[in-house]
């Protein structure tokens, strides 16, 4: 399978900023925070295709990406990648292919995305946000689902869409602005209330 | 059923950035964003439970066009020599330089509000201040005394510890306080066993549920007495299983005793955990099965029905005296971790 660009750049950033929260990080976080990260590029209102790459919801509601998953094992390979017991973290040579990554255009806008997820772990644990996404509604649909399934394809979306629309409706309620405003409110907003949603579930 | 907009709508009410960025624009949320980070790096350094006053952080918004003040000339934050300190009042200033300083002689929040965004904890409670409007953190972790102190721990075994001393010892979670019948902590309310469960469950998924999925079971009987399941997300063939079980004595609300637990209540659990992993081994062979046995021990010494109060000596008797086994599952199975005994300390008065 050929090493996917987008996936690579996104696995470094992620596990760049998932590391300063805990230490070190997980594969299974750099898919959760991935695909956080490709929702709220929806959320700005662009293309799914445009994201790079796909997830699949897996039968026990998380989150994965093929691509992301080859990128994680290539720069495991390759001594990016050191192992601490359980978990991994980045060697300096992978932060420094990430500091030269950083600054080109092309990856700008996914940036935003990437960072506004992972700024989230400011108030939420890393745990909370998997369990704030496990109500998103297409991972919701996917716990459903004996199997992995492909998530965000073009039936699936509606449900978010209209999530979305509240959101943005209820920022401008609140707190009303003329500007797109920073990404960062929009994602601690929502992962606040599907994890109230996922509380009251449980009630 | 509530629905996500009406969940959308009360979190866009009740919490603090949607307020901040009314009275301050995106320099607003851009200070709260950093003030956030700065309580939870210092949280990481300093046990809240300790703090006997208030610690506020703030950052001043600069109007635009302005010229900032300058950052201070003292040296930035140590938060690991803060880790040792007996804190009663701490504040903070993040700067201009977006470097956090030790300030004092502050003016009133109120009063700071006016030009900053003011971030305030106090005995468990916090709020954000911006201009003329003040909001409550929403504490979406019941088990922790900040939202902003709600870490990511590495193993599962970390989260047990964790659990047993920032949770269990002084009843500081929400939601395991509720386990006791009086505010004393000396009987357990009858089968306290299910808050027990959720209490740990939810401790556990906020800590490790980056990558671990973490769900409660529903106990069917002696034969399944598995309490939560544990299961990594992306290895299929691992799960890990944790029973509960606690010591004490429990009382229905009328005040009569309903169950008194002791060691060889510990036993009998240690002995139910240890034939269903057998029994999980024979039906799921290609599974890696691991138990994980938790014993709240809730045990008060010369302890009378009907009693309201302890002293130090007949509530501490047991905080030391550790739980023998025969046979000992965690030394002769290796798929069995050590138990996990947590005492749960009583209110003493003397």
């Amino acid at each position: 399978m050929p090493l996917n660009p987008e996936a690579t750049f996104d696995s470094l950033f992620l596990a760049d900023r998932i590391q300063e929260e805990a230490g070190t990080f997980t594969a299974p976080e750099l898919h959760l925070f991935a695909y956080l990260a490709c929702l709220l590029w929806l959320y700005r209102q662009r293309a799914v295709s445009d994201w790079g790459y796909p997830f699949v919801g897996t039968e026990l509601g998380a989150p994965f990406s093929q691509d992301i998953d080859g990128a994680f094992k290539l720069l495991q390979e390759r001594g990016f990648l050191i192992r601490v017991q359980e978990r991994v973290k980045l060697s300096d040579a992978a932060i420094q292919f990430l500091n030269e990554l950083k600054p080109l255009a092309l990856n700008r806008d996914r940036t935003e995305c990437l960072g506004a997820a992972c700024a989230s772990t400011v108030a939420f644990s890393i745990g909370m946000v998997g369990s704030a996404l496990s109500q998103e509604p297409d991972l919701k649909r996917a716990r459903t689902t004996p199997l992995n399934r492909a998530l965000l394809e073009d039936s699936a979306r509606q449900q978010l869409y209209e999530q979305f629309e509240s959101l943005r409706e209820a920022i401008q309620k609140h707190s009303p602005a003329e500007t797109l405003g920073d990404l960062r409110l929009p994602a601690f907003l929502w992962l606040a209330a599907l994890y109230r949603w996922s509380e009251l579930a449980h009630d | 059923m509530i629905d996500i907009s009406a969940c959308i709508e009360e979190v866009c009410e009740h919490t603090h950035l949607p307020v901040i960025r009314a009275a301050f624009g995106e320099s607003g949320t851009d200070a709260a964003f950093e003030i956030m980070q700065v309580a939870k790096t210092l949280y990481r350094h300093v046990e809240l439970e300790r703090v006997k006053g208030r610690i506020v952080i703030f950052r001043t918004i600069v109007a635009s066009g302005a010229v900032p003040p300058p950052a201070p000339t003292a040296p930035v934050i140590d938060y690991g020599a803060l880790a040792n300190d007996a804190i009663t009042d701490l504040t903070i200033e993040i700067a201009s330089d977006k470097q956090a300083y030790l300030v004092a002689g502050v003016p009133a929040v109120e009063e700071l509000a006016t030009s900053a965004v003011v971030y305030q904890w106090q005995a468990g409670q916090e709020e954000f201040l911006a201009g003329a409007t003040r909001k409550s953190v929403m504490r979406l972790d019941k088990a922790a005394r900040s939202q902003f102190a709600v870490p990511t721990l590495p193993t599962l075994r970390a989260a047990l510890t964790n659990y047993s001393v920032e949770n269990v010892r002084e009843s500081s979670c929400y939601i395991f306080r509720e386990v006791w019948h009086e505010e004393n902590r000396l009987f357990f309310k009858a089968k306290a066993e299910a808050i027990m469960r959720n209490s740990l469950t939810q401790f556990l998924k906020n800590r490790i549920g980056g990558d671990h999925d973490v769900w409660p079971e529903q106990n069917v009987d002696e034969s399944h007495p598995v309490d939560i399941r544990v299961k990594p997300r992306l290895a299929n063939n691992r799960v890990m299983l944790i029973e509960i079980k606690w010591l004490g004595w429990s009382v229905a609300t009328g005040g009569h005793i309903t169950a008194k637990h002791g060691q060889p209540r510990a036993q009998q659990g240690a002995g139910q955990l240890a034939q269903y992993l057998d029994d999980q081994r024979q039906s799921a062979p290609t599974s890696v099965i691991h138990g994980y046995y938790v014993i709240i021990d809730g045990r008060r010494n010369n302890l009378q029905q009907g009693a309201t109060s302890i002293n130090a000596a007949d509530g501490l008797h047991f905080e030391q005296r550790e739980l023998t086994f025969d046979p000992p599952y965690h030394t002769t199975r290796e798929d069995f971790d050590p138990p996990y005994r947590m005492f749960a300390r009583p209110v003493c008065n003397g």
